[in-house]
């Protein structure tokens, strides 16, 4: 219950930070940049158990809340995103920073492209563009992988060996 | 949790999200957007059963039209074949009535009632004629028959519009008969068959066979002057008087048209083209 809670807060300063990329006097390109996308396809590549894949919704509800016209199209993008990534990795073994890279550039690229398919029956200006896409994919992409290779470096873990060795 | 499961149950949760999506979603008209996509969802049912109704309706209705269509044509048809039978004997009624009038031409002046032959009965020597008119003036017991050349009986009986006509030719008809100088006078008798007995001419009568015999009005019932046969054989027998043959001129078997002569004053044609 503490982890989750935990979580839940995790994921809304997410989000917060996600509103704060938009900001106009940040840079273009940071807009392009899915910040929850980790929390997304991290649980599958962690490997583990299939009920975080639930969390992609309420995940996709703050999404609506914060950057959506409607409520309820952000939740189907980052579930449909989501069911790809669990499905894709009961298919493919690969884990490593490579995996996690792929993993959210394609996660981002379904992302826009449901979230446009979603728009279409509901006549809302949504039409995608390519190359943002394209630069959205890139960016979440490396986004991804630095996460992933912040968890590989175990930052605390690091401290804590080099604050024992200078008390030793 | 097997993909399949999980697939389903987020196609159901997308599903719901869409929806609820749409219902947030105001198109131009105000409506919302799910209210637009139940119409469209509604509309072609609809606008099928709608279609399905009016093609019932039209066929039903084109199947009433084909019917009174139908009966009105075979009305239109009876009627047609009713006319056409109509004309037909109009158009026969006319050649004769213009026959009978041709040959009337040459009768003394009279005035009648026209009408149409519709049965005889040659056995019994009568005819039931019908009058065309309307209003049929009253037409008496004896009334004189006149067809086409000269007398064809009197009227025996009377139902409205049809009369009974006796030919002359019939058992027991006679009709007093004199030659045309009125010299010489007698009794035509009809035999039942198709000739006359002329009687009570004497034997010194001077008479030819094919001569013409007409009516002398000493009978009281038909009028003087109009042709009633021809001699066609004259034989004298052990009696006082000469045996006599005569052919009705206007034969009973084949008449159509008759003229019921209701004017007792005949004059001649003569007369008539003087004045």
């Amino acid at each position: 219950m503490k982890a989750g809670l935990k979580i839940l807060a995790l994921v809304a300063v997410t989000l917060a930070l996600q509103r704060l990329l938009g900001h106009p006097k940040a840079s273009v390109l940071a807009a392009a940049l899915l910040l929850p996308m980790p929390w997304i396809v991290g649980p599958p590549l962690l490997g583990f158990d299939r009920r975080w894949y639930w969390l992609s919704f309420p995940i996709g509800l703050g999404w609506d809340l914060l950057f959506e016209p409607v409520i309820g199209v952000g939740a189907i993008a980052w579930s449909a995103v989501a069911l790809i990534t669990w499905i894709g990795t009961s298919i493919a073994a690969e884990r490593r920073a490579s995996a996690w890279f792929a993993a959210g550039a394609g996660g981002t690229v379904v992302f826009w492209l449901i979230r446009f398919v979603c728009y279409m029956p509901l006549d809302l200006p949504g039409t995608p563009i390519w190359s943002w896409i394209g630069t959205s994919a890139l960016l979440t992409g490396v986004w991804c992988a630095a996460v992933y290779g912040v968890m590989v470096l175990d930052l605390p873990a690091r401290w804590r060996q080099w604050r024992a060795r200078r008390l030793r | 949790m097997t993909h399949r499961t999980l697939l389903y149950r987020s196609l159901l949760l997308w599903a719901l999200f869409e929806i609820g999506a749409a219902a947030q979603v105001r198109g131009p008209s105000g409506a919302s957007v799910l209210t637009s996509w139940m119409r469209a969802v509604i509309a072609p049912p609809v606008a099928l059963v709608e279609y399905l109704a009016h093609t019932v309706g039209d066929l039903a209705g084109g199947f009433g039209d084909a019917r009174s269509l139908a009966s009105k044509n075979r009305l239109l048809t009876e009627e047609l074949a009713n006319l056409r039978s109509r004309n037909a004997a109009l158009q026969t009624d006319l050649q004769a009535t213009l026959q009978a009038a041709e040959s009337l031409r040459t009768l003394p002046m009279f005035s009648g009632t026209p009408a149409r032959c519709l049965y005889r009965d040659m056995g019994r020597g009568l005819l039931l004629v019908s009058m065309d008119t309307d209003s049929p003036p009253s037409i008496d017991r004896d009334t004189p028959v006149l067809g086409a050349g000269g007398v064809i009986g009197r009227v025996i009986r009377v139902e409205g519009r049809n009369c009974w006509v006796e030919s002359l030719t019939r058992s027991a008809a006679a009709v007093a008969v004199t030659t045309p100088d009125g010299s010489i006078q007698g009794l035509a008798e009809g035999t039942g068959g198709p000739n006359l007995e002329i009687h009570f001419v004497s034997h010194r009568a001077s008479l030819t066979v094919g001569q013409d015999l007409v009516t002398s009005g000493a009978d009281g019932i038909y009028v003087p002057g109009f042709p009633v046969a021809q001699i066609i054989s004259i034989r004298e027998g052990g009696g006082p008087f000469l045996e006599i043959t005569a052919r009705p001129v206007a034969d009973p078997t084949t008449i159509q048209s008759v003229w019921l002569i209701d004017d007792g004053d005949a004059t001649e044609v003569g007369e008539r083209e003087g004045s």
